[in-house]
């Protein structure tokens, strides 16, 4: 009897890290042919322009609130903590540095997935399901090219883009907080803050995870709307794990971009 | 019933022993069928018999596993990407429930194809939708949203944009399913009328007898994967095969069974005597 | 019209966006950090870095000048030699020195940059060779007490 469930559940695990390699390879076939194919969107930036308005300007208000509610969470808790060691200036320094590390970069991807990839796999997967896809290619028209590489480059050039606005909420906020409603010193915090976060090592770098995190989600949410099941089902399915996937793919990447960039020498 | 076997110049799409299986279940087997030139030739089948795959094929959406499609004396699996798409331009496609644009409008879904393949003035193009959308009665109807419009409507502004490039060769996936009997009657007269009028060859792939039988000039009927006999309406209908006259006169039973392979009834119930 | 406002909503977002890497970079990143590639290097021998890093500041007069561009273990000479590279519009005389220094009790280590009083000036690849190496807690504590003992053992 145990000897069973232990049998059927390494079946399991194989079956499950079999489905996942067989998934990370059409995925990259998937994104071959996506980049392969990305002529169209040069020589048509009109189709561009509707998928940034799409992915970026559609996602511009969510980023903005969130900016500045993270910021002036950061804010407060950084002051309570910094009063006690009598650096309350520091607090600039600490809302910047962890935005513009780690924060913006990050929750601005988890929130583009959830707002703009989920609906980027409900878009695709509505089209494949009502044979929309299948339409367009009998017409002739290659749906990779038409369809799904604008919407991968709009989301990808958006990414960066609403990181940055992300981490610039999060820093206006933190300054609401401390220094306007809380009184700490503005000189002092603007200064303490640029003395201590480097262009280069600070802010192109968190620019840099989100163009990866922006690739990573972007790719996630067009295979998972392509990948589905063409039924109602399939698709909310697919909504679904693309929430789910990017999210864990956007905490792991971080964890391998931090190693890389921010220790060592 | 005689299979017809004349000159290629006739046929326009020519099925060649062609088999598909998906996996390894056998969808089609050994298909040869031709499809006459400027007629309209329907595919008689049951659900589940391929027929979809059939016109996959002629699409080029699917390879054939053994056989050769050939599009006008070209077979469709040995063409190149680009060949391939130059074939489509001359195909056109109603899908079963239109799978028309649902972001953009009536008028839109049929500029669609012009606008992705011509380089026309917005005075020109517009003109064609409005003649194109005029052919299948929706004229006043081009400012609409899909979502607004019938079955009905939906399926005759589909056929406005399968024709926008003036297509050889049309074809009708179940083109009547899910519509009132009027709605049924002005699609199958549109399918008469437009295949008259601009000597498309059409293919109508149907479970729908009764309608097709009157409109068509050639039938194929599909049974398992195989054809089981194929004429013109007439000998269709006359014919005596039980497989073509269960399917004809929709009776119940027959080669085709109601009952899914099970174990005896009376014993599924646990009433059977013998223990 | 429905084109216009797509193109009024995307013109809004990346004009949003570059405001926002605008912020970022004249706003929070220090524009006085000046690009460390840009400038002459100079090289000098310690005994000892102690914690001393890569991309450590270099600072003379408490003013920034430079920043910690290569460190090394010179096997010939069992040092190691630090190479710093100064920004171009800092000029110090030949003589200058160098001394690891610490920010404040446990801050981090910085290399402190004294002028001297020669003529000729720093140029790219010179070595200066007046340093002070960083101070070992243990090594100054050791000497203290053997300080006191010594002194302690003349009293007696």
């Amino acid at each position: 009897m145990r000897n069973n469930t232990l049998f059927r559940g390494m079946i399991l695990v194989g079956k499950l890290t079999i489905d996942g390699v067989w998934k990370i390879g059409s995925a990259s076939r998937f994104m071959f042919y996506v980049i392969c194919r990305s002529g169209m969107t040069v020589r048509r930036p009109r189709l561009l322009l509707d998928e940034i308005y799409f992915a970026g300007a559609l996602s511009l208000i969510i980023i903005i609130v969130s900016g500045l509610f993270v910021g002036l969470v950061l804010g407060l808790q950084g002051y309570e903590t910094l009063k006690r060691y009598g650096s309350a200036e520091a607090v600039g320094t600490l809302v910047a540095l962890s935005l513009v590390r780690e924060l913006g970069p990050v929750v601005a991807a988890l929130l583009f997935a959830s707002r703009a990839g989920s609906a980027m796999t409900a878009k695709i997967g509505i089209m494949k399901s009502t044979e929309q896809l299948s339409a367009m290619e009998m017409m002739a028209v290659d749906p990779y090219s038409r369809v799904v590489t604008p919407m991968f480059w709009g989301g990808f050039f958006s990414m960066p883009l609403l990181a940055a606005i992300f981490s610039a909420m999060g820093i206006f906020g933190g300054y609401l907080i401390t220094v306007v409603v809380i009184g700490v010193d503005g000189g002092a915090f603007w200064s303490q803050m640029q003395a201590s976060v480097d262009f280069q090592g600070d802010i192109l770098n968190g620019i840099y995870k989100s163009v990866v995190f922006g690739f990573a989600v972007n790719a996630i949410a067009l295979f998972e709307g392509f990948d589905c099941l063409p039924t109602a089902e399939g698709v909310s399915r697919a909504v679904t794990r693309t929430v789910v996937t990017s999210a864990l793919a956007v905490l792991a990447l971080d964890f391998v971009l931090t190693a890389f960039m921010f220790t060592g020498a | 019933m005689n299979p017809i076997s004349e000159k290629k110049s006739h046929s326009l799409v020519d099925f060649n022993s062609v088999g598909f299986s998906y996996g390894k279940m056998e969808i089609l087997k050994d298909i040869n069928v031709s499809l006459p030139r400027g007629k309209i030739t329907a595919i008689f089948g049951g659900s589940g018999t391929g027929k979809t795959t059939f016109l996959r094929l002629m699409g080029g959406q699917l390879r054939p596993s053994q056989g050769a499609v050939n599009f006008d004396g070209i077979p469709i699996n040995k063409m190149s990407y680009r060949e391939l798409y130059a074939a489509r331009r001359r195909m056109g496609m109603l899908f079963q429930f239109g799978a028309l644009f649902t972001d953009l409008t009536v008028f839109e879904n049929v500029a669609f194809p012009l606008r992705e393949h011509t380089n026309l003035s917005a005075k020109l193009l517009r003109d064609l939708v409005v003649m194109k959308l005029h052919a299948v009665g929706l004229r006043g109807a081009k400012n609409l949203n899909t979502s607004e419009l019938s079955g009905g409507m939906a399926r005759r502004v589909a056929l406005a944009r399968a024709i926008a490039l003036d297509p050889e060769l049309i074809m009708y996936d179940e083109p009547f399913t899910g519509l009132d009997p009027i709605a049924t009657a002005v699609i199958a007269n549109l399918i008469r009328k437009l295949n008259n009028a601009l000597g498309i060859t059409s293919v109508l792939v149907t479970h729908d007898v009764e309608v097709s039988l009157q409109i068509v000039d050639y039938c194929v009927v599909l049974a398992s994967g195989e054809v089981v006999g194929q004429g013109t309406p007439q000998e269709i209908r006359q014919s005596d095969n039980p497989l073509i006259k269960q399917f004809i006169n929709g009776q119940i039973d027959g080669p085709v069974p109601l009952h899914y392979p099970a174990p005896d009834y009376t014993r599924d119930l646990g009433v059977s005597s013998e223990k | 019209m429905q084109r216009g406002t797509v193109d009024i909503w995307v013109g809004i977002f990346v004009t949003v966006g570059f405001l926002g890497l605008l912020f970022l970079a004249l706003k929070v990143g220090s524009a006085n950090n000046f690009s460390v590639s840009d400038g002459y290097v100079v090289s000098a021998e310690f005994d000892n870095i102690g914690g001393l890093k890569v991309k450590a500041p270099v600072k003379s007069a408490g003013v920034v000048v430079g920043r910690v561009d290569r460190i090394v273990f010179n096997n010939s000479t069992l040092r190691a030699t630090v190479t710093i590279r100064l920004g171009r519009q800092f000029e110090f005389p030949k003589d200058s020195s160098v001394s690891i220094l610490t920010a404040g009790l446990l801050g981090e280590q910085y290399i402190g940059l004294d002028g001297g009083g020669d003529i000729d000036l720093l140029v790219n690849g010179d070595k200066i060779l007046l340093t002070q190496s960083a101070m070992v807690l243990e090594k100054v504590i050791g000497q203290f007490l053997f300080n006191k003992a010594s002194e302690s053992g003349k009293k007696n």
